[in-house]
């Protein structure tokens, strides 16, 4: 009985980071650029398929991890560029396009793999132990992932306050027109987050394979998830996407325990929630 | 658009145009929330499944067919009117993933329950028995081509030149022909054929879901041209400056939510009843919200028949990408119609912003003159 | 959130024109409508069947559609007596041609992608379209269910499977559905019984929360009691599930001896993978149906160690001379790369569902040779209730209540097996180029080893009830059939009071008319003629329609 609520309590925490990496990527973009970027999810599973790609052809996990950041990258930028950039100023649009990009890309990963999808197991890339915690039995590669989050989280937040571009997408963030009057560059700035932000992506779908895997659902449910994330957390706000993330996760696991019936249910009664009472997000300061 | 398979009669196509108006119905109420008001909404799709089953339990109730089609439409409102009080609390973007939250609780919600929705295997879809009468499709027909005849003699008596009238008599006497030709054979051969009474019955689905497409359609131009059209307009455009005139911008919201949910619910009634034998909670899904959308923007935001039109177009390639495709020569494709869509979102959104309708309203004026000064003579420039 | 007006860029007065235009557009086809209807071809005893097969050929079940098809074109050839399969079966990614014994059967393969909604539009499109007579379906259960309605709807003969929902023969049944393959309820009566009489008596269950999963969970649960164990707990995990970890963990927490996945399709692999690393396997006896030999080799095996379970069939199972001569024919086409459906992973002996599909072909070929060439339903119903078919699997009867086919069935063990295979194969060079399974022969592979079989009669579902006093429809002695599309009969006076004024046409536009419409009906008409002929009438009334209109202010 107690095993398993350990067991929610510390899986819930690493789901959490799993989704904080994935929804930090969305929520800067929509703080920098108004574009809810509705291809998130997909990026997320294209991750995952990549890292299981090139993990089959390498068996270097770190080094498939890394790969699927800069790809992400790569790819963000350029859809920003060729996609994105000639709708600026029209959001509403923006969203749709990222809406048809998610079903692309969707298809097109179906296409290339094929509808069975790939698991690589813990064990498969090498950390197979199952630590017993206090009865509890926890994968120790999820209490990897969870460090990972927050070494991300640091990261992320040492960039956004530390460094002059942190500074330049958090201006930007508060309001475009000014930030452009200061001689920001927001065009090309906007193409560098949108490039981080699906690298964080893919590379959130890289870090969840030996977890989720790579099957076509996660794009939708990640993408659900994500929404909820930044929204309950608060969009733009740094610190309420992490709180955020943190509780959905644990919502989730803890649901799956104990009410399975819930748990996609749960956190959107949260979102529903939140938007009715608080539309800033629970731990968020900005616009509602 | 309807033209093209019937030149090939065959009960299949008569079945896709039924779905190809329900569709139709379903893109109006779209239009009505997001071009006529612009209020982006992720859940309309709550509205059609909630009124395609509420036929189903209407009709398991043993109520009559004719107020299970009220009860749909009305439940369609209440859902609607419901997702709109949000409006109070919060706007654009934020509106709409409070749509998109709600839609999918009520359809997470749904699917568990089995014993009323059937989860995922669905339940058998409650078509009306009175629509398996071969001599329903007489009255059809007869109405049909008394509107027929109308049409022609509005054409003939709106034309102003000699030439026009020449012209309109002339498509006159070939539409005669045709439902000569059409009275000729049906009292040869169809009725007994009608007999079968799933062919009485598709045949009647189709007139009726034409007909009711036609009404809505009617009914939803008189209400944009009426002041409360006007005022919808008015709120798409800023409706910060409306508050401030002093409209309660909030109420008119909900009252074009409610309306558009009526059609809603109409389209899931229709839906229900006539173009479909099974009925899956995947109905009140993101699905239909995601198509609706698409046929909205591919047809053109805020123009009445653009939706309908981007309706039309995209369930008729989605029914017949296989054959298409097989011709082509590329047969496979035809799976791939999820990576059709996601291309035609992309497409749309780049290269046709307005839609079909909208763009052709635009750019289209002149290539209409280009036709009439072909043609010769008649209309407007002369 | 704004969309530009450019609707005030434009009168109203145009959108309403277009909209008439449409009306009247739709008011030409509604009358063209009325031309003659081409309709389902009710019967014929003409000797082309027409059979449609809504299968699953793009989503995680593919695999099973690809066995389905193989299986029918197979079991088609055997029951017409082809000696030579690989002249008698032709195929084309939509068609599989089957000749012989006078018969040509022309399967139509449409792919209903495991849903309902849109099995329910292929098989509507099979039937109205194509004209198909019998109808077959599908991988998934819930897309099974949706073809029965439509089945009952257009008085079609329906062969479900490999769906097992015991539903289908139970709450939805009608007298047109027929099912070869075996249901929950059979395989429950087999491995549930097993389970308890040998590996404990606490039970917990994992599956999947939907249709199937339930109908699994309800079968087995049966059985389970009838036969003294009791069920400890139920986990139903959401469809798309992929971290079973909090279920697992739950079912470990209850102590149960036995534990029962049912799980098919995506998400089984990582199951059975968590199961295996959270050492389930050494806290419980973990038992289930064995799924098919080549996701089990490819995905599974070393997940499932030692594996005890039933199974629906193995090539290595059954012995009997229908399974010999699947086994020989089915590798004939495999080496040629000519089996209808094949791609590289396709495994090079029948598996799972194969001989499900076969038996099927054989009842078909029986009912005609009954009925003599007649698919009408009365007729093939009154020969197919009471069938019996010698199967691979051993003898199948066709229970005349429900239409279920009571059949052996397996209990295995999973074992490396270096021998089975090469009864039939000799060398890797026999098989097709690029073929997943070229290596096998070497390797070897896990396969399964029988342990026990029960027959038919031991496994026998119960009747539900109701399903045997469904009326079924009268045989008829004489073959109706009716013409479809152009008629030459002579007009009789119309009596409508709708008449228009049709009286002033002229003999020559009438002929031009129906000399059109007789070229647009005759069924060699190439069909981008329609196309063509529609854009001309469209144009026509356009160019009237615009030439016509107001003066615009």
């Amino acid at each position: 009985m107690f095993e398993n609520i350990l067991n929610a309590a510390i899986n819930g925490f690493s789901y959490g980071m799993l989704l904080f990496i994935f929804a930090s990527g969305l929520s800067i973009v929509f703080g920098l650029m108004d574009v809810l970027n509705f291809a998130h999810g997909a990026f997320f599973m294209l991750g995952a398929y990549m890292t299981w790609a090139i993990f089959s052809a390498t068996h270097n996990f770190v080094l498939a991890l890394v790969a699927v950041l800069a790809l992400g990258v790569c790819v963000g930028a350029a859809t920003e560029v060729s996609l994105l950039r000639p709708l600026y100023g029209r959001p509403v649009y923006q969203i749709l396009l990222t809406l048809g990009l998610f079903f692309v890309v969707n298809q097109l990963v179906l296409f290339i793999w094929g509808p069975l999808g790939g698991y690589l197991g813990p064990e498969d890339i090498g950390l197979p132990q199952v630590i017993d915690f206090l009865g509890a039995n926890i994968y120790l590669y999820r209490v990897i992932l969870a460090v990972a989050g927050v070494a991300t989280a640091l990261a992320l937040y040492a960039f956004l306050n530390m460094t002059n571009i942190g500074t330049k997408v958090r201006a930007g963030s508060e309001s475009r027109e000014l930030a452009e009057v200061f001689g920001i560059d927001i065009k090309t700035l906007g193409t560098a987050i949108f490039g981080l932000g699906t690298g964080l992506a893919f590379f959130a779908g890289g870090l969840a394979e030996p977890w989720v895997g790579a099957v076509p659902s996660t794009a939708t449910d990640f993408l659900l998830l994500g929404f909820i994330v930044v929204i309950v957390g608060g969009m733009g706000s740094f610190s309420g996407t992490f709180l955020g993330a943190i509780l959905i996760g644990i919502v989730y696991e803890f649901s799956q325990y104990y009410l399975p019936e819930i748990t996609f249910v749960a956190p959107l009664l949260i979102m529903v929630v939140v938007l009715l009472t608080k539309p800033s997000g629970l731990f968020g300061r900005g616009k509602g | 658009m309807s033209l093209l398979p019937l030149v090939y009669p065959s009960l299949y196509w008569l079945t896709i145009i039924c779905y190809l108006f329900t569709m139709g119905v379903f893109a109006l109420s779209y239009d009505l929330v997001l071009g006529r008001t612009g209020v982006l909404s992720f859940g309309h799709a709550a509205c059609f499944g909630l009124g395609a089953y509420a036929v189903y339990w209407v009709v398991q109730a043993g109520y009559p067919f004719w107020l299970a089609v009220i009860a749909a439409m009305l439940l369609g409102a209440v859902t609607n009117v419901a997702m709109g009080t949000a409006l109070r609390r919060v706007k654009g973007v934020y509106f709409a993933m409070f749509t998109l939250a709600f839609a999918e609780i009520i359809y997470l919600y749904l699917e568990k329950q089995t014993s009323i929705t059937g989860g995922t295997a669905g339940v058998f879809s409650p078509r009306p028995d009175f629509l398996q009468n071969p001599n329903l499709v007489y009255v059809f027909a007869g109405i049909v081509a008394v509107a027929a005849v109308c049409i022609g003699c509005f054409l003939v008596f709106s034309s102003t030149t000699k030439m026009g009238r020449v012209k309109a008599v002339a498509g006159l006497l070939i539409l005669a022909c045709l439902v000569g030709y059409a009275f000729y054979n049906l009292n040869s051969s169809l009725f007994s054929q009608l007999q079968s009474p799933i062919a009485a019955f598709t045949v009647n689905a189709y007139f009726l879901s034409a007909l009711l497409m036609f009404v809505s359609y009617y009914l939803v131009s008189r209400l944009s041209r009426s002041p409360l059209g006007a005022i919808m307009t008015a709120i798409r455009e800023n409706d910060d400056r409306m508050d401030m005139v002093g409209y309660d911008t909030f109420r008119y919201k909900l009252v074009i939510m409610g309306v558009s949910g009526l059609f809603a619910g109409l389209s899931g009634a229709m839906l229900a009843s006539l173009a479909t034998f099974i009925l899956t909670p995947d109905v009140m899904s993101a699905n239909y919200t995601l198509n609706v959308l698409l046929y909205s923007i591919l047809g053109g935001i805020g123009t009445m028949v653009g939706p309908v039109i981007g309706a039309f177009v995209v369930e008729f390639l989605h029914f017949n990408i296989g054959n298409i495709a097989s011709f082509i020569g590329v047969p496979s494709v035809a799976n791939w119609w999820m990576l059709i869509i996601g291309v035609f979102y992309v497409a749309v959104v780049l290269l046709l912003p307005y839609g079909i309708v909208g763009t052709a309203m635009i750019r289209g004026r002149r290539t209409l003159d280009v036709l009439r000064r072909a043609i010769g003579g008649g209309g407007s420039h002369g | 959130m704004k969309f530009t007006g450019f609707e005030t860029k434009m009168k109203e007065r145009t959108q309403h024109e277009i909209a008439i235009l449409l009306l009247a557009i739709l008011a030409t086809s509604a009358v063209l409508t009325l031309l003659p209807i081409g309709l389902v071809n009710a019967a014929s005893t003409n000797k082309v069947i027409k059979i449609g097969v809504v299968t699953d050929l793009s989503t995680a079940y593919s695999y099973y559609g690809d066995m389905e098809v193989n299986g029918l074109a197979l079991g088609l050839a055997y029951g017409v007596g082809a000696t030579n399969v690989a002249t008698a079966i032709t195929s084309t990614p939509a068609m599989v041609n089957v000749t012989g014994g006078g018969y040509t059967f022309e399967m139509y393969i449409a792919d209903g992608a495991s849903d309902p909604t849109t099995s329910t539009e292929k098989a509507v499109q099979l039937i109205t379209q194509d004209g198909v007579q019998i109808l077959q379906g599908a991988p998934d259960s819930t897309a099974t269910t949706a073809l029965e309605g439509v089945a009952n709807q257009y008085h079609i003969i329906f062969f479900a499977g490999p769906g097992a929902d015991y539903s289908i023969t139970a709450n939805t049944f009608n007298v047109y559905t027929f099912r070869m393959a075996s249901n929950s309820y059979q395989d429950a009566l087999t491995g549930g019984a097993y389970a308890v009489q040998h590996m404990g008596r606490s039970v917990a269950f994992i599956a999947p929360d939907y249709s199937w999963g339930y109908g699994e969970v309800a079968a087995w649960t049966d059985v389970i009691s009838a036969n003294g164990g009791r069920v400890l707990t139920t986990q139903y995990a959401p469809v798309g599930t992929t971290d079973f970890t909090p279920y697992i963990n739950n079912i470990l927490a209850t102590n149960a001896t036995v534990l029962i996945p049912a799980w098919a399709g995506a998400g089984a692999i990582q199951l059975y993978q968590q199961l295996y690393s959270l050492g389930v396997y050494s806290k419980m006896n973990v038992t289930s149906g064995v799924p098919d030999l080549a996701t089990f080799d490819a995905y599974l095996a070393k997940y499932m160690p030692n594996y005890v379970g039933m199974m629906k069939y193995a090539f290595n199972l059954p012995s009997n001379a229908v399974n010999t001569w699947m086994i020989q024919n089915y590798i004939t086409l495999f080496e040629a790369g000519k089996l209808p459906e094949q791609n590289a992973y396709t495994f090079p002996l029948p598996d799972l569902f194969v001989p499900d599909s076969f038996a099927v072909g054989q009842a078909i070929v029986n009912a005609l040779n009954a009925t003599g060439g007649s698919t009408t339903p009365a007729n093939m119903i009154a020969a197919l209730e009471g069938m019996n078919v010698n199967s691979p699997k051993g003898p199948m009867y066709i229970r005349p209540q429900d239409h279920q086919a009571l059949q052996d069935m397996y209990i295995v063990r999973t074992v490396y097996d270096n021998s089975s295979m090469h009864a039939y194969y000799s060398s890797a060079s026999q098989f097709p180029a690029g073929n997943a399974w070229a290596g096998v022969l070497k390797t070897g592979y896990i396969g399964v080893q029988l342990i026990a079989t029960l027959n038919g009669t031991q496994t026998a579902p119960p009747i539900y009830p109701g399903t045997a006093g469904q009326p079924r429809p009268a045989v008829q002695t004489t073959t109706t059939s009716v013409t479809p599309v152009v008629t030459t009969s002579t007009a009789t006076v119309i009596s409508s009071a709708t008449q228009t004024s049709t009286a002033t046409s002229t003999a020559t536009l009438t002929s031009v008319v129906t000399s059109v419409s007789t070229v647009v009906q005759s069924p060699g008409t190439p069909y981008y003629v329609y196309p063509l002929v529609a854009v001309v009438i469209v144009a026509v009334l356009a160019a009237i329609f615009l030439a016509t209109r107001r003066k615009s202010k």
